[in-house]
């Protein structure tokens, strides 16, 4: 009797402890939140403190396909003498919509990591919580691709973010099938739709590789279209001036009729069924004569086995006048974006500093055969030794404005999942015109005139 | 302290971490789920702005790509519940005196186990154009049925749906094994010395003997076609358009591709009234078909 009575004391004794515990863990300030709080309250003004001495981590989000580069690099001992009392511990992302995705619930949380990739068109959805980079820093100085990304002008002298690379849309060519074919680079956009469908129709091999699983990868077609074939560097941004921008003598109808004669060849195989790395095999393995995608592709061709000697380079034509100098496109991409909340903005700053350094960023360009943002270093590389032999424009797009992103948004307009649907042999305009109709309302709804 | 006052509070103290867990882990983001969806909220501005029921009235007057994806959770939940009858079958077999069971029973619930992106991906390849399918159809000069099985809107949810079918369908067995093996062995011998067949024996004591279990498989079949994501969203995303998009696949896209996560709890909110719905309802034709 006496046992038990001791044994109910002890489990009450327990159980009270246990929940005062609890409640005073409650009651408990949580100093690392308040301190978070503070920082992201004096925002900017953390950039005069001096970098601290204590050893710290920092996080660092990039895309999949850098990880193996920024990890071993960050492990060799020049990042360790330059930044001593740092380590990244640093996280990937497939591609930009796991980015902006990750990017955005981690934002909600007031949690963005400390330094981070961000695409051109996530830059508005998270400027709110990004460092704000002064025109005099010396590493906005040195980066010539900083006031070409429009979106990325925070106003008085601002940026939001350092742009980390460059690089152009290309045609990558089998030569081997040009020739088996009797074919020549085309001038325009008309010809280029022949040429793929010459290539098609020769029933050994597809016209253009295409991925469209991805939807994405339809982007130098649907995404550049509407501004390359017109010459018009804002059409997006334009859009959300008007409440009928999908109507036929907009870019955006235009710009689908076009694409719409390519899809309608056939010249892209089944392509709603394979996705990028597909496609990429495909031409790789020469079982396609063309494929369409930026720089970043090369490395890939090179790693499926496919034949450097034998491939060859165009840009696409968006012209259908041979007496127009072609446009081809170029996208300054990967703002380096660093989180005004984050306790270690200088250090932040200073692994920028050690990445743009020669001999680290000089690689990677190399590597991944990418074009430069920094002035001074210079990428030597197929498509930098190609460019140099070419007539042609190249052609910055700037992203849309506020305005038209949240009038997206409202209406989901999507132009590569509507491409999709050509692909699957659905006609563009029904979907436009309902577009149109959601587009007026929305406007109306978001007060935008 | 009297013994009332003392078993009280031993059974307050010891349920009042599960309890705090249930509250903060489900109650509240319900809440939450509730609260978000009568506001604009985008997913990342700080503030967001009360809109009464202006979500749902977008959800059922303006959106037809929602109604679309559903209708796609309505070929996941025909196929599964076609695959009943078949799944049942399956286990009774196994459960009988068939040479290899054993190892046919443990090879059944593999497709569960494995990873359900190695299951999306290995398939992605299995049905691309060039893939493993249509060159099976061409070994067995089948190749006027080859299709693009994941590009072709009219046959890309029977594709996803085998896949699920595939995955999901071991599962089920072994719930049926289990149920099977708790039926009495007294009742298949008293069936048999009264001259019953095999037929009669499954469908008057196999059949009402797991009763609970087809239930149970039913209301799994509800719960998971509804919820239907990762097949679609991995092999697919929902591609083209909207055309194998699924309830939560769009969702996720109103959530985090348009930064509609005010709408998308409208969304979220549907789903449980549609899963409780469909659930009663199926209950009550169980009853009145006995």
């Amino acid at each position: 009797m006496g046992i038990a009575k001791k044994f109910k004391g002890i489990c009450i004794a327990l159980a009270s402890l246990t929940i005062t515990a609890t409640a005073l863990a409650g009651c408990g300030t949580n100093q690392d939140a308040q301190e978070a709080q503070g920082s992201q309250g004096s925002g900017n003004q953390v950039e005069s403190a001096s970098p601290s001495k204590e050893h710290i981590t920092l996080t660092v989000e990039i895309f999949a396909e850098d990880l193996d580069y920024w990890q071993k690099k960050s492990q060799e001992d020049a990042f360790k003498k330059a930044l001593p009392n740092v380590t990244l511990d640093i996280q990937s992302v497939k591609d930009s919509n796991e980015l902006l995705k990750t990017l955005k619930i981690r934002q909600a949380a007031n949690e963005l990591p400390d330094l981070f990739y961000m695409k051109p068109d996530h830059v508005l959805q998270l400027k709110d919580s990004l460092y704000l980079w002064n025109a005099d820093d010396p590493l906005v100085k040195m980066n010539k691709a900083v006031d070409k990304l429009e979106v990325n002008k925070a106003g008085e002298g601002k940026y939001y973010g350092l742009p980390m690379k460059q690089f152009s849309e290309w045609v990558y060519y089998r030569k081997s099938v040009f020739s088996e074919l009797g074919l020549q680079v085309p001038q325009t956009w008309d010809e280029f739709v022949s040429v793929a469908k010459a290539i098609q129709d020769s029933g050994k091999y597809q016209g253009v590789a295409l991925g469209a699983k991805d939807a994405w990868t339809q982007y130098p077609f649907i995404g550049f279209g509407p501004n390359t074939f017109f010459n018009d560097d804002n059409t997006a941004s334009e859009a959300a001036k008007t409440d009928t921008p999908f109507s036929p003598d907009g870019n955006y109808y235009k710009a689908f009729e076009m694409v719409e004669k390519l899809y309608k060849t056939g010249a892209t195989g089944k392509a709603l069924g394979i996705g990028y790395s597909e496609a990429g095999q495909l031409f790789a393995s020469k079982k396609a004569g063309m494929i369409v995608i930026g720089q970043y592709y090369y490395p890939d061709y090179v790693k499926y086995g496919g034949d450097i000697d034998d491939v060859g380079l165009f840009p696409l034509p968006v012209v259908n006048d041979k007496s127009e100098t072609n446009r081809q496109v170029t996208v300054v991409d990967l703002p380096f974006g660093i989180s005004k909340s984050s306790k270690h903005i200088e250090e932040a700053k200073k692994v920028l500093e050690w990445y743009f350094s020669q001999e680290i960023y000089k690689e990677y360009l190399t590597e991944r055969t990418m074009s430069s943002t920094i002035n001074g270093i210079e990428a030597d590389n197929i498509f930098t030794t190609t460019a140099k032999t070419l007539n042609v424009t190249p052609f910055f797009i700037k992203d849309g404005n506020e305005d038209a992103v949240k009038l997206s948004n409202e209406t989901k307009w999507d132009g590569n999942a509507i491409g999709q649907q050509m692909l699957a042999g659905k006609d563009f305009r029904p979907i436009f015109e309902d577009l149109n109709k959601k587009w007026t309302s929305a406007r109306k709804k978001l007060g935008i005139q | 302290m009297n013994y009332s006052l003392q078993r009280k509070l031993i059974i307050f103290s010891f349920l009042f971490i599960p309890l705090a867990l249930l509250g903060v882990f489900m109650l509240l983001p319900t809440f939450k789920l509730f609260q978000f969806s009568l506001t604009d909220w985008d997913g990342y501005s700080k503030s967001f702005q009360y809109i009464g029921l202006d979500n749902f009235k977008t959800i059922f007057l303006d959106s037809g790509d929602v109604w679309l994806s559903l209708r796609n959770n309505g070929y996941y939940f025909i196929g599964h519940l076609a695959a009943i009858p078949f799944e049942i079958a399956v286990a009774s077999m196994l459960c009988g005196a068939v040479i290899g069971s054993r190892f046919f029973k443990s090879i059944v619930f593999m497709p569960y186990i494995i990873n359900g992106v190695a299951v999306a991906l290995a398939f992605s390849f299995f049905f691309s154009p060039s893939g493993g399918f249509n060159a099976i159809l061409d070994a067995l000069h089948l190749s006027s049925l080859k299709q693009d099985w994941l590009g072709d809107y009219r046959v890309i949810n029977f594709t996803l749906v085998f896949v699920s079918l595939w995955r999901y369908c071991g599962q089920h067995v072994v719930f049926f094994i289990a149920g099977i093996m708790s039926i009495p062995k007294e009742y298949y011998e008293a069936a048999e010395i009264d001259g019953a067949n095999k037929f009669q024996m499954f469908r008057h004591i196999t059949v009402p003997g797991i009763k609970t279990i087809i239930e149970l498989v039913l209301f799994l079949n509800v719960r998971g076609v509804l919820a239907a994501f990762e097949i679609p969203f991995l092999m697919t995303n929902g591609g083209p358009g909207y055309e194998s998009s699924t309830f939560v696949v769009y969702t996720v896209k109103e959530a985090f591709q348009f930064s509609h996560v005010g709408l998308a709890s409208a969304l979220g909110i549907m789903l449980m009234f549609i899963t409780v719905v469909v659930y009663i309802l199926q209950k009550k034709i169980i009853r009145i078909s006995g």
